[in-house]
C-alpha cells in the first residue's frame, strides 16, 4: 500500500500552460486579488508574457475547478475576490519547476546555456 | 495628458462593450472584476496604447476560448459535428460538379450563337446561317440554330419541336437587347430542356441550343455517387464513434482517460 502511495507521489502532473504556470508562481508568496496577480505575472514573465483580465479570470476559473487555487473574500474589501494556492496547486507548481530545472540541466550539459547567454544552433543572444 | 486620459476612457468603454460578448455564466461571474482590472491597468500604465493593445488581444483571445469552453458546445455530440461535415463536403462536391457539367453543356452553342450573330449582322441571309439539316429538339443531341427578327418572330431554324419552331419567353429577348448575350436553360415543353445561348445580331437574335438529356443523366449520376459516398462515410463514422464509445467503457482503457 505504501509502495503504491510512493509510486503515485512520484508521478508528475502533466505540463502546465504558460498562463497557469505564471498564475501559480504569482500566488506562491501568498494570496492575491486579480490585478495583483496580473502585476506579479508582469514582473515574473517580463515582456515575454503579457496577460490580460480575460485570460487571467478564465484560467483562474478553470484552476479553481481543477482544485489548484481557492477563492477567498477579503473582510476589508468585499468587492474583491482573492485567490490562494491549494496543496494540489503547490504540488503542480513544484512539479513544473522541477521539470523546468531538468530541461535547464539538459541544456547546460549540451553547452547551450552559459552564465551570460543562451545559445541555440550556433546563434547566441 | 488630457489626450491620454480621454484615450484611456475610450478604451475602457470599448472594453465594457466587449465584455458583453462573453458567455452569460462567465460574464456574470467575472465581468466586474475584469472591468476593475482593466481600469487599474490603464490607470497605472505608462503607455496607454500598449495597454490598449494588450487588452484588445486578450479580449479577443479569451472570448474565443471561453466560447469554445462552454458546456453547451462541449455537450454537442462529436458524431453530429462529423455528420454535419460529411454532409457539407458531399453537398458542396455534388453542387460544384453539377455546375461544371451544366457550364460545359454550353460549349458549342456559345460559338454557334456568336458566329451566327456576326454572319447575320454582316448581311448573310438567315437561311444560309442555319444548317439544312432538320434537328428534332426533343430527340436529337445535335446542336441547332434558330434566328429571330427584332420583334422575336422566327425567321430561320435548323431546330424543330414537333414540326414547329418554338419561341422563348419575351423577357429573354428584352434581357439580350440590354446585355448582348445570355445563357439559359430553356424548356419549350415539359420534359424538353435545352442548354441555350442567345446572342444579339444587328437586326434580331440568334439562339443556339442543344438537348440536355445526356448532361442531366450525368448530373444524376454525380448526385447518386455523392449520396453513396455520403452514406458510406456516415456509416463508417457512426461505426467508428460507437466503437470508441464502447472501448472507452472498458475498465483497462478507462483508466488511461481519467485525469490524474
Amino acid at each position: 500500500m505504501s509502495s503504491i502511495k510512493s509510486d503515485l507521489a512520484s508521478v508528475r502532473l502533466p505540463p502546465l500552460t504558460p498562463a497557469v504556470f505564471h498564475i501559480l508562481l504569482a500566488l506562491a508568496d501568498g494570496r492575491k486579488h486579480g490585478y495583483a496577480i496580473l502585476k506579479q505575472v508582469g514582473v515574473d514573465g517580463g515582456q515575454s508574457l503579457r496577460m490580460g483580465p480575460g485570460t487571467l479570470y478564465g484560467s483562474l476559473q478553470r484552476m479553481e475547478a481543477a482544485g489548484l487555487v481557492q477563492e477567498f473574500e477579503d473582510a476589508d474589501d468585499e468587492r474583491r475576490r482573492f485567490y490562494d494556492l491549494t496543496r494540489a496547486g503547490q504540488r503542480a507548481l513544484a512539479d513544473e519547476l522541477s521539470r523546468l530545472r531538468d530541461v535547464l540541466s539538459a541544456a547546460k550539459r549540451k553547452g547551450m546555456v552559459t552564465p551570460n547567454a543562451v545559445r541555440a544552433h550556433g546563434a547566441s543572444r | 495628458m488630457i489626450f491620454a486620459k480621454r484615450f484611456g476612457e475610450f478604451v475602457l468603454t470599448i472594453y465594457q462593450v466587449g465584455l458583453r460578448f462573453y458567455p452569460a455564466q462567465f460574464r456574470k461571474r467575472n465581468s466586474s472584476e475584469m472591468s476593475r482590472c482593466a481600469s487599474e491597468m490603464m490607470a497605472e500604465s505608462s503607455s496607454p496604447i500598449s495597454t490598449a493593445m494588450t487588452l484588445t488581444v486578450d479580449l479577443v483571445q479569451s472570448l474565443i476560448t471561453e466560447h469554445l469552453m462552454t458546456d453547451r458546445l462541449k455537450a454537442f455530440p462529436q458524431l453530429a459535428i462529423l455528420l454535419t461535415m460529411t454532409t457539407f463536403i458531399a453537398g458542396t462536391g455534388c453542387l460544384i460538379s453539377q455546375q461544371v457539367l451544366r457550364a460545359s453543356a454550353n460549349d458549342p452553342q456559345t460559338q454557334l450563337a456568336e458566329d451566327g450573330a456576326q454572319r447575320v449582322s454582316a448581311g448573310e441571309s438567315p437561311a444560309a446561317v442555319v444548317s439544312d439539316r432538320k434537328i428534332s429538339m426533343e430527340n436529337s443531341l445535335a446542336p441547332f440554330v434558330i434566328i429571330y427578327d427584332n420583334s422575336g418572330r422566327p425567321v430561320a431554324s435548323s431546330g424543330f419541336l414537333q414540326g414547329a419552331i418554338p419561341t422563348p419567353p419575351k423577357g429573354v429577348f428584352d434581357y439580350v437587347r440590354a446585355n448582348r448575350q445570355d445563357t439559359i436553360t430553356w424548356q419549350p415543353r415539359p420534359g424538353v430542356r435545352i442548354a441555350s445561348v442567345i446572342a444579339r445580331s444587328s437586326n434580331g437574335f440568334v439562339i443556339a441550343g442543344r438537348n440536355m438529356r445526356e448532361i442531366e443523366s450525368r448530373k444524376f449520376m454525380v448526385l447518386k455517387l455523392a449520396a453513396a459516398c455520403w452514406l458510406l462515410a456516415n456509416v463508417a463514422l457512426t461505426f467508428w464513434w460507437l466503437l470508441g464509445q464502447f472501448l472507452a467503457k472498458l475498465p483497462g482503457l478507462k483508466m488511461l482517460h481519467q485525469p490524474r
